[in-house]
């Protein structure tokens, strides 16, 4: 099937670039050719959101611009959880939206810019922002190449901030995200945690994410504090 | 077709056209209209699965949230009549499904399903699951197809230049409303012990309670009341401080959670009393009155705390009234209620046989001294909405 296939580009794509995201985003560059360059921010919960890679002078400047003027494609994306594709930034549509950020970018030599967000839900990884120095659409395929590396990207980033736990559970099934739900309110923590929990509980069981997901909903399986319960 | 059926048709076509209207949320919508499908045509189940621009389909809604009908419908989007519909791009009818068929195992007997097209693209697709072998009449036909082509509109308000780059952004984002919705239901079922369907029901209600989109109340459950956020909500947001249940044996602890989870949010010492007697009164009336066990659900919005405290009936008298005066001494829910009254700012009753919703507001910056504390009264009695008054 289809669906499939973008799975399989996707575990392949972490199993030849990982587990540095980094090689991922420069892969990411060498790989589409509408692409000239990416630009990695990511959000913990220590630093809040900060860049974590750029893969040349002009994704740097895009970052850095975003962060200072706290407007641009990757802002929007990360708060409205969609991409957002920014096909040509001289055009009005784009220079009313992010009236500083446009004028900036296209003096710095980016004309496109194509964000797409790293999230699962409300868990929020980050954003990569896909730049190129002509305007123009991200053409059918290379939108689902380009979402094949966001994907990819995001497999990396869990895996780093629980380390060992791999990287082959890619999956989108509802009940994986009604188990992690669950656990975040058994343990009391928040989403992106929880689904951290879910996916370490999987592995140290050796069992797919979506049977511990399974039976989390189906309450086989509860994760418990350690401390006597207080709240009712 | 006959006339009352016409008449239904119509009817629910003018809903869902109004609802497309005005500043809608995708994933009700399609709720709403999978559910309507239902009514309508000759079938049990409907699912509505959108493309992922990854090459798959995925569900963005079912006419049931049971996570059983919700997980068919999962695996016919990635191997089944609706994948075959969608990579063909053409209606697929299974007039009598296999015996090993999983959806057959589940009781259906057929399987239709309608491409969703936009222009030139096929966008998703409509499942329909009839425990009745056999195609559709031409009616119902007419009508599914009607409902896919509503269904392609919901996908794409936008009609700009890059229309594809537009739709893209579109369908992503409903997908991950959808996976908010999800999180979201798995902590409702978690903190109010309910199933997957439940838990949806109980979101929908909430949303529409409260006058907010479905979505937007996922995403701020699902994200919780967790430091380092700071506890005031970004403009248009809600921070959901407490979700639990509670019976007789629990109250003392519920009123110590409210007053902990309220004193993070800046109430002084006596607004906090103040309002925590509030909610831990309605908690009280709930459990004398209401069937022994109740629910709350505390939050901030907009400069205000809410608290939303629920039992399962059997209801308050029809007509009935918080009197202004002050009650007599005799214990009962009417001296409660009066009390509650004077503390919040906001009371509002939404009662049945099925249950009462007593919401409570309570303004963060009210100028406050003595105790109780009096907030700001906008308004003095009146009518309110769910047919009882205050």
């Amino acid at each position: 099937m289809a669906d499939g296939a973008h799975r399989d580009r996707v575990i392949r794509l972490v199993a030849t670039h990982g587990p540095d995201v980094t090689r991922l985003c420069d892969a990411c560059v060498a790989e589409l050719p509408g692409v000239d360059g990416a630009g990695l921010s990511v959000m913990t919960a220590q630093r809040g959101q900060h860049v974590r890679h750029t893969s040349d002078r002009i994704s740097a400047r895009i970052e850095e611009l975003q962060l200072t003027l706290g407007e641009g494609p990757c802002q929007d994306a990360h708060s409205g959880g969609q991409p957002v594709l920014a096909t040509d930034l001289g055009h009005l549509a784009w220079r009313q939206r992010w009236p500083m950020f446009t004028t900036e970018a296209l003096k710095a030599g980016a004309a496109a810019v194509f964000a797409l967000p790293l999230h699962v839900g409300v868990v929020r990884l980050g954003v990569i922002d896909l730049y190129r120095s002509e305007a123009g659409v991200l053409a059918g395929d290379e939108l689902s190449e380009a979402l094949a590396f966001a994907d990819a990207a995001m497999e990396l980033l869990l895996a780093e901030q629980m380390p060992g736990t791999g990287e082959r559970l890619f999956t989108q099934h509802a009940a994986v995200h009604q188990a992690t739900g669950m656990v975040s309110a058994q343990l009391r923590i928040p989403m992106a945690q929880a689904f951290l929990r879910l996916r370490a509980c999987a592995y140290a069981g050796e069992v797919g994410l979506d049977e511990i997901a399974r039976q989390v909903v189906d309450r086989r399986l509860r994760f418990t504090l350690p401390e006597v319960d207080q709240q009712p | 077709m006959s006339s009352s059926r016409e008449q239904s048709v119509a009817d629910a076509f003018a809903e869902l056209s109004d609802t497309l209207v005005a500043d809608f949320d995708v994933v009700e919508f399609l709720h709403t209209l999978a559910v309507r499908c239902v009514d309508l045509i000759g079938v049990q189940a409907v699912g509505v699965m959108v493309a992922d621009q990854r090459g798959g389909l995925r569900v963005l809604a079912c006419s049931s949230e049971e996570s059983r009908l919700l997980e068919l419908f999962e695996a016919e989007a990635e191997a089944g009549s609706c994948a075959d519909c969608y990579a063909a791009g053409r209606p697929i009818t299974v007039r009598e499904l296999d015996p090993a068929d999983p959806v057959r195992v589940a009781g259906f007997r057929a399987v239709h399903a309608l491409p969703v097209r936009l222009r030139d693209d096929v966008v998703g697709v409509l499942g329909l699951f009839a425990t009745t072998p056999g195609a559709m009449s031409d009616a119902d036909a007419r009508t599914a197809r009607a409902l896919a082509n509503l269904t392609g509109l919901a996908l794409a308000q936008h009609h700009a230049v890059e229309y594809r780059q537009v739709l893209a952004e579109q369908l992503q984002h409903s997908l991950t409303s959808r996976v908010v919705v999800e999180q979201a239901k798995g902590v409702l079922a978690e903190l109010l012990g309910l199933e997957m369907a439940e838990a949806f029901t109980e979101l929908r209600r909430f949303a529409r309670r409260i006058g907010r989109r479905l979505s937007e109340v996922a995403a701020d459950i699902a994200t919780g009341d967790y430091p380092p956020d700071p506890p005031e909500p970004a403009a248009g947001r809600s921070r959901m401080i407490l979700i639990c249940r509670f019976d007789r044996l629990v109250l003392r602890q519920l009123r110590a959670a409210i007053r902990a989870a309220v004193t993070r949010h800046g109430l002084n010492m006596s607004q906090t009393e103040a309002f925590t007697l509030a909610v831990h009164e309605a908690a009280v009336n709930a459990v004398e009155y209401g069937g022994g066990t109740g629910q709350l659900i505390l939050w901030r919005y907009a400069g205000s705390l809410y608290a939303e405290i629920s039992d399962d009936g059997p209801g308050l008298p029809p007509g009935y009234r918080i009197s202004e005066e002050p009650p007599g001494l005799a214990p009962g829910s009417s001296r409660g209620l009066w009390m509650i009254n004077r503390i919040c700012a906001g009371v509002d009753i939404d009662s049945s046989r099925a249950g009462t919703h007593l919401l409570l507001r309570y303004p963060l910056l009210a100028a406050v001294s003595g105790w109780p504390a009096v907030a700001p009264r906008p308004r003095a009695g009146g009518e309110v909405p769910g047919g009882t008054t205050r």
